[in-house]
């Protein structure tokens, strides 16, 4: 544990960072659960207005639980009711959380990213042709369609060089998503903090959202640049009792290693992890007896995740991995 | 029958006979549970030792995993007490698939001078997102993960699945007219003890079948032995259909999930499960496939009911392991 921590402050301090005003960085979120698609979309949407006050955001993070595509499209259709459906990016996800409480079946959970400190740049890989290859009979045509799809994103987005973190949300499940994330990285190298999930892999759900449309096979990714300072954690666990401690142990030993002042936690978390809990609530109040509950926090439960590796042949390697039974903790502080 | 499948048969048969226990030989057994999900997406899996002795002992494991994967720790010591069992989790660190869905495993425990090794080929037990419509036509099932056993070489595929609504299994028996289907169906651990436990009956004509209540939580064990008649134990929540398919008889079961609250469906989480099938000659059992000892077979863990085909050996448990998942994909 100490040798992933002493990883993660080697990380941050290699972050190039400029101290910017309070109010120059804004990360927000608001979370709505409800039958009605559109009117719940509209309600996350609202309060994340709200939140903004008179400021806009420059990009959404909208990732839902409703079941169907026409539900999905609902939602965003409330999301789009309330803010401009082009900063609307995402995908089906298995539920999340933010500070207000845990998002199971038929909600949405949305990050709002914005202020006059940030920038954010948008890609989408289309069409990749990873839908229905398999591991077992097609690792070289899924190896080389993926990375290529990572490369093309990649490729799609100015400014990598000065980029802080990329939010990567992809229709490549984990093991796949690590094929996808080597393509990212040919173009983007291996130093980028790189978080984010893979979409819900329930047949009919895995969509991903760019600009307010959904599309299937496919992957975006956010480049966030910014006078701001990244510091990434993972921890993988496969039953009730991990899953809660892992959360709380993961948070807290990352925001001991994060600078002083931390404005945003991100989890990337798993399903699976979700699977195990005997009781929803049990991971995000884990979470918050570490990082309290006043500091944005944004978790989201994917197939599959992007962030450092918690396994037997990495431990304290911080080099961003796609793997699965992950939550991927990411502080962002100034 | 095709060459296929009797070829199939024949080597079930022989490995089944393969992984019979001695009786009473050895000081340690061992047994690893089934994979819940699909082994690529990394699961733990639980090893299971049983100590035989009058005395405590400290067991080392170990696992032999197929070739090309890679699973952790490598060892793990457990205190096992006397005439007691334990068990220790290992992480299935790298895997592959494998559509005929039997994995080859070793296991081992040590103690002292004692090693007791088991070759075992483990199953992926795990139940999909799916939405199947139920009328007893399997072609909507391409992406369940089948479990294939043979019974006095006939064979017989068992899946299951869920949505947000349904838990659904669908059986496909080879060389079989008419008969029954029953299941059993409980979470790992719920409030009450027990389980719910359905049974289908096959109707003269293909379409929908009638399905029966037979067990739920909380309800007395020793009802269990009671040789009940099937009426009055009409379910109508459950659909059943049946479809007859060349020599096979294929049935297509959905439950509600409203029916059974305590399962709360979502990837990764476990349930128990086992399926027998009736017919005239008696029974094939989904258990015989799981790798269970040979004597774990409780006498209260299935119900008995007019016209069902079970003999004198009770079949194994029912409360074996499966669990949800998301998709094959």
């Amino acid at each position: 544990m100490k040798t992933m921590r002493v990883a993660a402050m080697v990380l941050a301090l290699g972050c190039a960072s400029v101290w910017a005003a309070d109010d120059a960085l804004v990360f927000k979120t608001a979370a709505a659960s409800g039958e009605n698609a559109a009117e719940t979309g509209k309600k996350a949407a609202t309060e994340l207005k709200a939140a903004f006050g008179g400021a806009a955001p420059k990009a959404v993070l909208v990732m839902d639980s409703f079941e169907d595509v026409a539900a999905k499209k609902a939602m965003l259709g409330g999301v789009a009711s309330v803010l401009p459906k082009e900063i609307l990016f995402g995908g089906a996800s298995y539920g999340g959380f933010t500070q207000r409480g845990s998002v199971n079946d038929d909600g949405v959970v949305l990050l709002g990213i914005g202020g006059d400190g940030i920038g954010v740049e948008a890609a989408l890989a289309e069409k990749m042709g990873a839908a229905g290859l398999t591991m077992e009979k097609d690792l070289e045509k899924l190896t080389a369609t993926l990375n290529r799809a990572g490369e093309q994103l990649a490729k799609q987005l100015p400014g990598l060089d000065r980029g802080a973190l990329m939010l990567l949300i992809s229709d490549a499940h984990s093991p796949k998503n690590q094929l996808l994330l080597d393509g990212v990285q040919k173009v983007a190298g291996k130093k980028l903090p790189i978080t984010g999930g893979s979409v819900n892999k329930n047949a009919g759900q895995n969509w991903v959202y760019f600009r307010g449309a959904v599309h299937t096979d496919s992957a975006i990714a956010l480049l966030l640049t910014g006078s701001f300072k990244v510091t990434q954690t993972g921890r993988q666990a496969k039953t009730n009792e991990a899953v809660i401690e892992t959360a709380r142990e993961g948070s807290a030993s990352l925001l001991k290693s994060a600078p002083v002042k931390p404005f945003a936690v991100l989890a990337f978390n798993c399903g699976g992890r979700k699977g195990k809990l005997k009781r929803l609530e049990d991971e995000l109040e884990a979470i918050q007896t570490s990082v309290g509950k006043e500091l944005p926090l944004f978790g989201t439960y994917c197939a599959g995740e992007y962030g450092p590796a918690d396994i037997s042949e990495s431990k304290g390697d911080c080099t961003p991995c796609g793997r699965g039974w992950h939550v991927m903790f990411t502080v962002l502080a100034r | 029958m095709s060459k296929t499948v009797f070829l199939f048969c024949l080597a079930v048969s022989i490995f089944c006979a393969s992984q019979r226990i001695p009786a009473a030989a050895e000081p340690l057994r061992v047994r690893m549970e089934n994979f819940i999900v699909t082994p690529s997406t990394g699961p733990l899996v639980n090893v299971h030792v049983q100590n035989r002795s009058d005395r405590a002992v400290n067991a080392v494991l170990r696992v032999r995993w197929p070739e090309g994967w890679k699973g952790a720790p490598g060892e793990q010591t457990v205190s096992v007490g006397p005439n007691a069992m334990a068990k220790a989790a290992f992480t299935v660190e790298k895997a592959i698939d494998l559509a005929v869905n039997r994995y080859a495993v070793v296991v081992e425990a040590r103690a002292g001078d004692v090693t007791v090794t088991r070759t075992q080929h483990v199953i992926c037990a795990t139940a999909p997102y799916l939405k199947p419509q139920v009328d007893g036509k399997l072609d909507d099932w391409k992406d369940a993960v089948p479990i294939t056993f043979a019974t006095a070489s006939k064979a017989t595929t068992v899946m299951t699945c869920w949505n947000r609504k349904q838990f659904c299994v669908a059986v496909r028996a080879e060389q079989l007219k008419g008969g029954a289907v029953q299941f059993s169906l409980a979470p790992e651990a719920g409030e009450k003890p027990g389980r719910y436990e359905f049974v289908v009956v096959a109707p003269e004509q293909d379409g929908p079948a009638k399905c029966f209540l037979l067990m739920r939580p909380g309800d007395d064990l020793k009802l269990a032995a009671q040789s009940r008649a099937l009426e009055g134990l009409e379910c109508g929540d459950v659909q059943a259909a049946t479809a007859r398919d060349g020599g096979a008889m294929c049935f297509e079961i959905a439950v509600p999930v409203k029916l059974v609250p305590e399962l709360q469906p979502t990837p990764g989480r476990p349930f128990r499960f086992s399926l027998l099938v009736h017919e005239a000659g008696g029974l094939r059992d989904l258990g015989a496939v799981m790798n269970l000892w040979d004597d774990q077979r409780h006498p209260q863990s299935w119900s008995r009911w007019k016209g069902a085909a079970f003999g004198p050996t009770p079949p194994f448990d029912s409360n074996i392991e499966f669990g949800f998942s998301s998709s094959i994909h």
